[in-house]
């Protein structure tokens, strides 16, 4: 099927209508060049629209993702300074601390404040008065109180208003099937659609970036790692953080000696903690599992079992409020938790922007910038090596 | 007057205009741009009437519109339900009484 509204030509044909890939169409129709944009199916349908809200940084992060974080999370306020209607807001967050982890935590603090970034310890009777409705049994808290929270929504629409009105064409239920190359080089992108005469592709589609890779003889390690979420009922406020259990943080950490089959991860049980978020529409957003399930994105009630229970453990007054919906994304997930942002070796003109992980939120603007920058030859507002995709053998 | 269409989220038929201008062709569509559907009724009352207003712009019937993906519960659903007995609540500890601590 040749659609007659597909352009014949672009400077970049971007693929993926999330966050990510509409920030780098916008990015780069800024820096003026001509860009088509490809969504298999509706912009935001995957993990941007099916995600929790928070915009920041977690405690035991590395310095260069800290220092990645803040810079993604200064996007952001650039973003709202400029107009752009995302509820972007500063709430700050709290990791709770079970009486055992206190130590740990506390070291945690102090590590993270040495890198320049603003975490406190919260002790529990200054916990108890920041958030009087949590269960009493914890002892304390970190409070990380630049980390906010942006309607992701509101992004996606932002970004797709803007990238129109400066030319971007944005081609939804089209897929990019595979590219045409002569001496290594990129020279259009085979479409759903038809054809289009290009020398740049970015690939910015989430957990299918592997999916996409492999039409491009690539072996792209970004793997679908799941999600659930609860939604209750409007209600008064009681939370004003993003709380989170520091059991999150520490099924983070455990993801790193995941074991790898052919076909992606090893499949094994959910890690689940609480994590829980007021919205601006008065709902609360309850999270949340990980969990290598495939790219299956039905919710699992036995995650979401667990999620209420932890939940209810943390803020005892949810037990009589009601969940409205319910559902689960997929995050894309990256064997050194660390996206692929830049240029790739393996096919001249082909870029990533991808593999954001559980940050694809917070990273979506910043990585819009980067891959701007970098095509357009300039100085990175921040160092891409570490994020470079080569740093895998894409092609083994 | 503008009427109010999803009386949860109030979202007006304005605002639903507007998103088909923009370019929203699905209740989905419409769902994300605008939060229409996404309040404590899910969509129970406003969603015939957005199908409505879709086809009427579209020029379509509203047999053609396609509808919200339906997210479970279908309807709302206290929390307590999730688990698996919920009179083990009563307790001041839940958590540990539930011995949920080793994740």
């Amino acid at each position: 099927m040749t659609n007659p509204l597909l352009p014949a030509s672009a400077d970049v044909v971007v693929v993926g209508g999330g966050i990510i890939g509409l920030a780098c169409a916008e990015a780069l129709a800024c820096r003026g060049f001509h860009v088509v944009l490809l969504e298999r199916s509706a912009l935001g349908d995957g993990a941007s629209g099916a995600c929790q809200t928070g915009v920041g940084y977690g405690l035991f992060m590395d310095p260069y993702d800290l220092l990645l974080c803040r810079t993604a999370v200064s996007e952001y306020e650039m973003f709202a300074a400029d107009g752009a209607d995302v509820d972007y807001c500063q709430s700050g967050a709290l990791s709770l601390c079970e009486p055992a982890d206190e130590q740990w935590l506390r070291e945690g603090v102090e590590t993270t404040a040495q890198s320049g970034i603003q975490c406190l310890w919260v002790d529990q009777a200054s916990l108890r008065e920041l958030e009087p409705y949590l269960a009493h049994r914890f002892v304390g808290a970190a409070l990380l109180s630049e980390v906010g929270s942006i309607s992701p929504l509101k992004v996606v629409a932002e970004l797709a208003r803007r990238a129109f009105r400066l030319g971007v064409r944005l081609l939804t239920d089209t897929e990019l099937v595979g590219a045409e190359s002569r001496y290594g080089k990129v020279t259009a992108a085979s479409t759903s659609m038809g054809r289009i005469a290009t020398e740049r592709i970015v690939v910015a589609a989430g957990a299918w970036s592997s999916q996409v890779g492999r039409r491009l003889g690539l072996c792209v390690p970004v793997w679908p790692l799941k999600g659930n979420i609860l939604v209750t009922e409007p209600m008064p406020t009681l939370i004003r953080h993003l709380v989170t259990e520091i059991g999150f943080e520490k099924g983070v950490k455990d993801l790193s000696g995941v074991e790898m089959d052919e076909d992606g991860p090893r499949r094994r049980p959910a890690v689940i903690a609480a994590t829980l978020q007021s919205q601006p529409t008065g709902q609360l957003l309850i999270g949340s599992s990980q969990e290598f399930a495939g790219y299956d994105s039905h919710v699992d009630l036995e995650c979401l079992q667990g999620i209420a229970l932890r939940a209810c453990g943390v803020l005892p007054a949810l037990r009589s409020v009601c969940i409205i919906r319910t559902y689960a994304g997929l995050r894309p997930w990256t064997p050194d938790a660390r996206p692929l942002i830049g240029p790739t070796q393996y096919l001249n003109g082909l870029f990533f922007a991808a593999g954001h992980g559980g940050e694809g939120i917070t990273h979506g603007l910043l990585t819009g910038r980067l891959i701007a920058e970098i095509m357009a030859g300039e100085q990175t507002v921040i160092d891409v090596s570490p994020l470079s995709p080569d740093r895998f053998a894409l092609r083994p | 007057m503008d009427s109010v269409i999803c009386r949860c989220e109030e979202i007006t038929e304005a605002e639903i205009l507007e998103a088909i201008h923009e370019g929203a062709r699905t209740l989905a569509d419409v769902k994300r741009r605008t939060r229409v559907g996404m309040g404590t009724c899910q969509g129970k009352t406003c969603q015939r009437i957005v199908a409505a207003i879709l086809a009427r712009e579209l020029g379509c019937s509203i047999g053609e519109i396609t509808p919200f993906h339906s997210r479970p519960p279908t309807r709302p659903m206290p929390i307590s339900a999730f688990l698996s007995d919920g009179s083990q609540f009563d307790s001041e500890d839940p958590v540990e009484r539930l011995g949920v601590d080793a994740l």
